[in-house]
């Protein structure tokens, strides 16, 4: 496929008088692992949102994967390849986190002997779903919580499982929003570790929110995009922004005193 | 934390050029069927007479209606008002359009009369009746942020409250006083107060034992809303049994209902002609019309319930209870944190929001005869109000209550010139269905209510009227200033009044305090033991089949085993008098069974596992039923002559259709429209089936409802298998017809129960589970939500189908009170709760308790006929208890009068009828407040591994 997976061409969106973004446009290509970054309230999440189909756009275009997108409904959108997670984790609280990583999958069917009549092999098809879904708790680390209720996790551990979520989904681009927000560092070091593999030897490409721009900037995104304003400051690689003056201007005041 | 950002996009159904094509060529397909008896309708030859044009005009509106919406969702975005105004035209043009064509391909005409005053006027105290429910709500929305099914109840214990004080000694000499021409103000005043702090305090102590608990637990909207279900059960009940079901009138003093106590409004006639009208112009406007009398107590309704909400609107935005109350509205934990006792604010908000609603029930009683049975068809009209009027906006409510009062009065007439045009004069039956037909074509456009941006319209319009216009401009003129003046004269005597009786009472009550003192402490103690006892059932029994073990899915198993047993037990030790009445009996248990598990399975698979409220259990089975009953009734007397199988089988496959389609306008509703919008179809049905002569049949004369249709097997059985039955049993006679529906249960019931758990079992059933638990998620991680409800809906809704249809061969008929809800959905509710939502087991479980507590009154009703009978102690037990309660506990209270009036000739028994559904409505309270999860918890799935690898905990589980 040819077409990128995210293309995004001046879109704005209002919220009543307030311009949450205004005309941004950028580009992500086939397996790369970008950041987002940006002071609180700059817009990223609403980009997220409009990407994702949550939210319609004032004006603008959006293609994923060469479809024009701004048309389509969330469950439309994500089937063409894009899964995004949600700032605010949203799991499905009643069920486990084995279940909560088993409905994403697309194409399901029935395991059970009278419906797999009408599709023979579910029955193996579940079988390796559940596998996978192991597989993922198991890098994640939260393996030994498989059989709690969602509502039980702590709020590190839910985004693990949220992230997990997004995977199971089979991804060719994912929009994460803050996925390690009160995760231990050496696991968030090692899930980017594993987002930088996904990118580079799946050619899933990632684009992730964060919040802690050193972070960001220390696990080898290939890309980073700072938004001030609604607006697009500036894209580069990691050392562009970090010698970019405008970036510590608006975003980085209390960067100086860097801890390590 | 759920933030709704955009459902109305999120669930697009189809592209504007796919969906306007698809109108056109619905508009084209009906104008050509109506105009030349042509097209699809008529091709298919599927249809005759009624049902023909039925359909044909059904097509219509529906493109129609397509084609607005489109046009609506285009003009919206950049002028929302303008597009509300045009929508409105655009409806009606259709409407009369299509009426045009229809009337005129019938070759007949109709008239409508509009008496402008008339209709103007029943509109405005259709929006005070409505207004005083609909303010309640909005503040109980507002302020404990729940629906409230008990709203409707207040007001008519405010009803009951003026009506049993109008029987007090003192006031019963002045309501039957002779015509004096002079209007007499002091009952009415009393009966107002006394109604408005009465149902005040019944709201506050409600609150305080009821929805406190609730609070405290951090309880759902969802969970608080079936709770209010429940208390509305418990107080329609004791109404019912206090008052009986037959209908009283509140009367302030005889010159009230003179024909002179009414302020005459000039009016216009106004006749409209559609059809094949001739020589008639449309539109005529006669001078001719009678002035419309508007009677002084509609008056009194109209100014007390308006003036209300108008002071309880200065309460909430000019006070500092009120800029407490919005705080608490807010945010209560934050308002907590700022030193606001949130727990008072929610009282005065339950004292006001019963309050508002008893005064207006009060006056209502004077214009309207009440029975219990009008607080269902107050709610709901109430709710559309509501929701109109963006929920918890109390301005916007009056707005709300305008339209939705002007909608009810001008439907009346039209739908009375129609109805005699279409050989239908019951139409008008319709108009007491209109606000919430509305409110669902509404929702159609506006998933969200008439949206932000009219309420803020609303709120600005509101803010620059001056309050007191409203209270003036009804008062005002030489009329006005009359009753002001015999206000004034007749308000010292109500005082002296007052205190004389308040004397009279303390008397009274003085003399009796010790003998009552024991007697309370008495029932309390066998009030605390009985809660203990049902604590005990639901909590206590845990430790031993603890939760968590019934929560899983062996544990779940065996108490499943162990109170199925218990509850077979109960049922074969029920006493009967015959070997035949006791086959009977059993058969009869094990087909309500049937019925009500299937149906509280198809509860369980839209409202357990899909999330979705649905209130409209009775709708989808008595569709099920009426297309069974309909089709299965011979040709001559109005039915069709079907097979039942096949009736059965397109039964099934319509209700699922049905199902399928609700799901387009409500897939994106939120969780308390859907349950309103379903339980008004409930309501629609049970009109249509009052009024349309096309569901009548089985009987020569056009008596309503459908009787005398063939039921499965009933041939092959009387021709001789069931004397093979009765002789093999050891029967004298014949084997009983209701073996054959016990039997076909005994096969449905696990065939559906085993369908319905494997699917639940797959990918299916874990995606709705998903869809309750967070739909934006699931929509997010690629499932169609509208797909998947639709799914559920109409799988849910089929069963439900089928459940009707086998309701339908016990009862041997279907009247319109077959559809009442209290009579079903409300009962599969309960074992909805009581059961397990989310298990399947439970169901079965739920049903069943239900149904024995349904028997086990059924035989303490017969239990009455003769001391030699089984229960009769208990019965007499509960009835003497019954009269101690009302003639020398509440004999305390209201006169001998009000006893007399409402127990004809002294015999005072309590309902048992009633006496059930309080029982039933106390135990989904109080399953909730117990035990919330139910007697078996929904069991979390837990898919294993299949290969055992290196995890630990791989070994433990396998």
């Amino acid at each position: 496929m040819n077409s990128l997976p995210l293309k995004v061409q001046r879109i704005t969106k209002t919220f009543g008088g307030l311009t949450a973004v205004g005309g941004i446009s950028f580009e992500i290509t086939d397996g790369e692992f970008v950041g987002l970054i940006g002071p609180n309230g700059c817009g990223k999440s609403t980009v997220f949102n409009c990407i994702s189909g949550l939210l319609p756009v004032n004006s603008g275009d959006i293609q994923v994967f060469g479809t024009p997108s701004s048309d389509l409904r969330p469950d439309q959108i994500q089937r063409l390849g894009l899964t995004r997670t949600f700032q605010h984790t949203r799991l499905w609280m009643g069920m486990t986190v084995i279940e909560n990583l088993l409905v994403p999958p697309r194409q399901q069917f029935a395991p059970n002997r009278l419906l797999s009549l009408f599709r023979p092999g579910s029955r193996k098809e579940e079988l390796a779903r559940i596998e996978h879904a192991y597989a993922v708790l198991e890098t994640l680390e939260i393996s030994h919580m498989a059989h709690n209720l969602a509502n039980e996790l702590s709020g590190g551990q839910s985004k693990l499982v949220d992230l997990g979520r997004a995977l199971m989904g089979d991804p060719r681009m994912l929009l994460l929003d803050e996925p390690v927000a009160g995760v231990a560092a050496p696991l968030a070091e090692k899930i980017f570790s594993n987002l930088r593999k996904l990118a580079s030897e799946q050619g899933t490409s990632v684009l992730v929110v964060e919040h802690n721009m050193n972070f960001i900037l220390r696990t080898g995104v290939d890309r980073v995009i700072v938004m001030d304003r609604g607006e697009i400051l500036m894209q580069g690689t990691p050392d562009e922004v970090r010698q970019n003056s405008d970036v510590v201007a608006a975003y980085l005041g209390g960067t100086e005193k860097r801890s390590k | 934390m759920q933030l709704r950002l955009g459902p109305s996009r999120s669930l697009e159904l189809l592209d504007t050029h796919k969906k306007t094509l698809i109108a056109a060529i619905l508009l084209l397909d009906a104008c050509i069927g109506l105009l030349y008896g042509a097209g699809s309708v008529a091709w298919s030859g599927l249809f005759a007479g009624d049902l023909k044009w039925m359909f044909q005009s059904f097509e219509m509106f529906i493109g129609g209606f397509i084609f607005i919406h489109s046009f609506f969702e285009y003009v919206r975005r950049t002028k929302p008002v303008v597009a509300f105004g045009t929508l409105i035209i655009l409806t009606t043009v259709l409407i009369v359009l299509i009426l045009q064509l229809l009337l005129s391909s019938l070759g007949k005409s109709s008239t409508v009369n509009y008496n402008l005053s008339s209709v103007g006027m029943s509109g405005l105290y259709w929006t005070a009746a409505y207004l005083s429910v609909a303010a309640g709500l909005a503040l109980t929305y507002k302020v404990q942020r729940f629906g409230n099914f008990a709203q409707a109840e207040m007001m008519l214990i405010g009803a009951y409250v003026a009506i049993t004080l109008m029987w007090s000694e003192y006031f019963f000499p002045i309501s039957s006083a002779p015509e004096d021409g002079k209007l007499d103000w002091s009952l009415l005043i009393c009966a107002g107060l006394a109604a408005f702090l009465l149902t005040g305090f019944v709201g506050v102590v409600i609150d305080r034992f009821v929805y406190r608990k609730f609070r405290k637990k951090a309880a759902s909207p969802q969970v608080m809303m079936i709770a209010s279900l429940g208390i509305a059960m418990v107080i329609r009940a004791f109404l019912y049994m206090r008052f009986s079901a037959g209908t009283f009138r509140f009367v302030p003093d005889t010159d009230w209902r003179l024909v002179e106590s009414k302020f005459s409004v000039p009016t216009k006639l106004v006749q409209f002609s559609i059809g094949d009208r001739g020589e008639l112009s449309i539109l005529r406007i006669s001078e001719t019309a009678n002035a419309y009398g508007f009677a002084f107590m509609k008056v009194a309704l109209v100014v007390g319930v308006i003036a209300s909400v108008v002071i309880l609107m200065f309460i909430l935005y000019k006070t500092r209870l009120g800029r407490k109350m919005r705080a608490v509205s807010d945010n209560s934990d934050l308002a907590a944190s700022s030193g606001i006792d949130v727990e008072r604010v929610h009282s005065t908000s339950a004292f006001l929001s019963a309050g508002i609603s008893g005064l207006g029930g009060a006056m209502l009683a004077g214009v309207l005869p009440i029975n219990p049975e009008l607080g269902i068809t107050l709610l709901l009209p109430a709710f559309a109000v509501l929701i109109l009027g963006t929920i918890g906006s109390i301005p916007g409510v009056f707005i709300g209550a305008l339209v939705v009062g002007l909608v009810r009065s001008t439907s009346e007439p039209f739908l009375i010139g129609i109805g005699n045009a279409l050989d239908r004069p019951t139409m008008s039956g319709f108009a007491e269905v209109m606000p919430f037909v509305f409110l669902i074509a509404v929702l159609l456009l506006l998933p969200r209510g008439i949206g932000d941006v009219l309420t803020q319209w609303n709120i600005d319009r509101m803010k620059k009227r001056d309050h007191s216009k409203y209270t003036i401009g009804l008062g005002s003129g030489t009329t006005g200033r009359e009753i002001f003046g015999s206000i004034r004269d007749n308000f010292a005597s109500t005082i002296t009044i007052l205190n004389n009786q308040c004397n009279l009472v303390f008397a009274n009550v003085r003399s009796k305090l010790i003998w009552i003192l024991r007697k309370v402490a008495y029932l309390g103690n066998v009030f605390r033991l009985v809660i203990a006892l049902f604590s005990r059932l639901l909590v206590k029994t845990s430790s031993t089949f603890g939760t968590t073990k019934r929560e899983t899915e062996r544990g779940s198993w065996v108490t499943f085993g162990i109170l199925f047993f218990i509850l077979v037990l109960i049922v074969l030790l029920l006493p009967s008098a015959t070997a035949l009445t006791k086959i009977m009996q059993v058969a009869r248990v094990v087909s309500l069974l049937g019925i009500f598990s299937l149906l509280a399975i198809s509860l369980n698979l839209h409202t357990g596992i899909t999330g979705m409220t649905n209130f409209g259990v009775i709708f989808f089975a008595g569709l099920g039923a009426i297309i069974v009953g309909i089709l299965c009734a011979p040709v001559e007397t109005n039915g069709y002559g079907w097979a039942p199988w096949q009736a059965t089988i397109l039964a099934v496959c319509i209700s699922g259709l049905a199902g399928w389609l609700l799901a387009y306008p409500t897939a994106r509703l939120r969780m308390d429209y859907f349950a309103i919008v379903t339980i008004s179809l409930g309501e629609i049905l049970s009109i249509a089936l009052r009024s349309e002569p096309l569901l009548r049949a089985g009987t020569v004369t056009s008596a309503i409802g459908i009787s005398q249709y063939t039921r499965p097997f009933e041939d092959w059985w009387n021709s001789g298998v069931s004397k093979t039955v009765g002789s093999s049993l050891g029967l004298p006679g014949v084997a009983p017809y209701v073996l054959v529906i016990a039997l076909m249960c005994v096969i449905c019931v696990p065939l559906v129960w085993w369908l319905l758990n494997t699917v639940l079992r797959s990918p299916w059933g874990r995606i709705l589970r998903s869809i309750r638990e967070d739909e934006e998620v699931s929509q997010h991680h690629g499932h169609s939500v509208l797909i998947h409800k639709a799914s559920s809906l109409a799988m849910g809704a089929a069963i439900a189908g089928l459940a009707g249809a086998i309701w339908a061969w016990l009862n041997t008929g279907i009247f319109p009170e077959f559809m009442n809800p209290v009579r079903s959905t409300f009962l599969v509710w309960a074992a909805f709760i009581v059961g397990g939502r989310g298990n399947n087991r439970g169901m079965i479980i739920g049903a069943f308790l239900i149904v024995i507590v349904d028997f086990f009154f059924n035989v303490m009703v017969v239990a009455r006929g003769g001391a030699s009978l089984p229960f009769h102690g208990i019965v007499t037990y509960i009835d003497s208890a019954f009269r101690w309660f009302i003639v020398d506990l509440g004999g305390l209270v209201w006169s001998d009068m009000s006893i007399d009036q409402v127990f004809k000739r002294g015999i005072i028994t309590a309902n048992l009828e009633y006496l059930k559904l309080a029982l039933i409505g106390g135990v989904i309270v109080g399953t909730l407040q117990l035990a919330p999860k139910g007697l078996l918890p929904e069991i979390p799935s837990r898919p294993e591994r299949s290969v055992v690898q290196s995890s630990d905990r791989g070994k433990t589980d396998e």
